[in-house]
């Protein structure tokens, strides 16, 4: 491997570690000051959307300050993962690339319907299905675009089956493979919840909410550790 | 080295090591399949719930369902497990003619599943069924919607199989591989058996 990439392990370590970070300060944000977790009926009445809003309303939007201050959490890592593929990739890294890209571009859904929802608390005295609106629009938005993360996952997955390094000290063992592709499948459930308002198929739903939600956490606990492994690695062997 | 770089012996035939246990595809393969299947039960547990508040409202929508188009859904999916399982022992025989028309045949029934879903679909939105007409159509369209993501993925592995395997494989990985694409198929199938029978059969 070449000596170049040993250089920059530490920047690496500051990179995820950055996305722990942010990703607690997220989570922080989301379901202790803006009080979005769990989700609120997709079929909510359009007072009781109102009420959300209108009441605590100033502990709201400190919630939107802290989500669009951390709304970005996922670039640094994005840009770890990238850099661990291209290690593996022959020639021009295509999969780190389009990893890099899908990651910039999925963030939006992230820190965007932050910004939306921030809109709806902002003037909490208009007419209440104006509320409702931006409500929904931040939540469709948070919950369905899938455009981009498909592409993200299917890079990674490729990687963790085709690499020739041992799975032992790798950023990309099989297991993740096997884990990161168990997510794309069920990644699909998001665009289904623009069909339901009730049930488990809607945004506060099993499917597009729950399942998501939890394989998230679980894959970027998993992707942390293995990274950070793998990183520790790099820097003994090259020592 | 991996275990799995060990030096095929006897061709790629990856069957019982040592202990006399084998894992079909690879151990790391089963978190995608059990999660899978836990979620699709967790699915099916909510179904039978909602179902028991009002079992006659469901008997009633059931009705708009034909037996037909899923019974020869069912058949689609079982025949087209079953050359996938023979193309899987094609490969572990190095059959390199023989394996990819296999598989070439489970792609088509699989196109046939496709093509017989849209017709269904096609029909009860012509009925004027929409989804928000009854739970049972939330769960109806919301399960098969989610089994045929499930069966479009499983067509695109089919086809990776299908142009893989025209050459001998090189290492037992690439063994395991396709044994995983296969056991990816045979869950699908799994889940459309239990999906028919709960959809389209229980009363």
């Amino acid at each position: 491997m070449e000596k170049g990439f040993y250089a920059s392990v530490t920047s690496q370590r500051v990179l995820v570690w950055m996305t722990i970070a942010l990703g607690v300060l997220f989570a922080i944000s989301y379901m202790g000051l803006m009080r979005f977790f769990p989700p609120p009926p997709a079929d909510l009445p359009a007072d009781e959307v109102l009420a959300h809003y209108s009441t605590n309303n100033i502990r709201f939007r400190v919630g939107v300050i802290f989500g669009l201050i951390s709304g970005g959490f996922l670039l640094p890592i994005t840009v770890v993962i990238s850099v661990q593929m291209a290690r593996l990739e022959k020639g021009v890294p295509v999969w780190a690339i389009i990893q890099a890209l899908a990651g910039a571009v999925g963030t939006i859904f992230i820190w965007f319907p932050i910004l939306i929802w921030g809109v709806a608390a902002f003037t909490v005295e208009r007419a209440a299905e104006l509320t409702l609106l931006m409500h929904e629009f931040g939540w469709l938005l948070f919950i369905a675009p899938l455009s981009m993360f498909p592409m993200q996952l299917i890079g990674i997955i490729f990687i963790a089956f085709t690499k020739e390094e041992s799975d032992a000290h790798s950023a990309f063992p099989r297991w993740l493979g096997y884990l990161t592709a168990w997510q794309l499948v069920q990644s699909f459930g998001g665009p289904i919840a623009v069909l339901f308002k009730t049930g488990i198929f809607s945004w506060n739903g099993l499917l597009p909410f729950w399942l998501p939600f939890g394989l998230f956490s679980a894959w970027m606990v998993a992707i942390c550790y293995t990274l950070l492994r793998a990183l520790r690695h790099q820097r003994a062997s090259s020592a | 080295m991996s275990e799995g770089e060990k030096a095929p012996s006897g061709g790629l035939a990856s069957g019982p090591d040592e202990s006399g246990a084998h894992v079909p595809g690879e151990p790391g393969l089963w978190i995608l399949l059990f999660g899978e299947m836990s979620f699709f039960a967790a699915l099916f547990a909510s179904f039978l719930y909602y179902r028991g508040f009002d079992p006659s409202g469901f008997a009633e929508a059931q009705k708009q369902l034909s037996q037909t188009v899923g019974l020869i859904n069912t058949l689609l999916l079982l025949t087209s497990s079953l050359f996938v399982a023979h193309g899987v022992r094609a490969v572990r025989a190095a059959q390199t003619s023989l394996a990819p028309r296999l598989f070439v045949l489970g792609i088509v029934c699989a196109i046939g599943f496709i093509a017989c879903k849209s017709f269904e679909y096609y029909e009860l939105f012509d009925h004027g069924i929409a989804i928000s007409d009854h739970t049972f159509y939330s769960f109806y369209f919301g399960l098969t919607v989610l089994h045929l993501g499930h069966v479009v993925i499983g067509t695109i592995l089919l086809s990776l199989m299908a142009s893989a395997t025209r050459r001998p494989l090189k290492k037992p990985t690439h063994f395991a591989m396709v044994e995983s694409g296969a056991c990816f198929w045979h869950m699908v199938d799994l889940l459309w058996i239990v999906i028919f029978a709960l959809l389209y059969l229980v009363e």
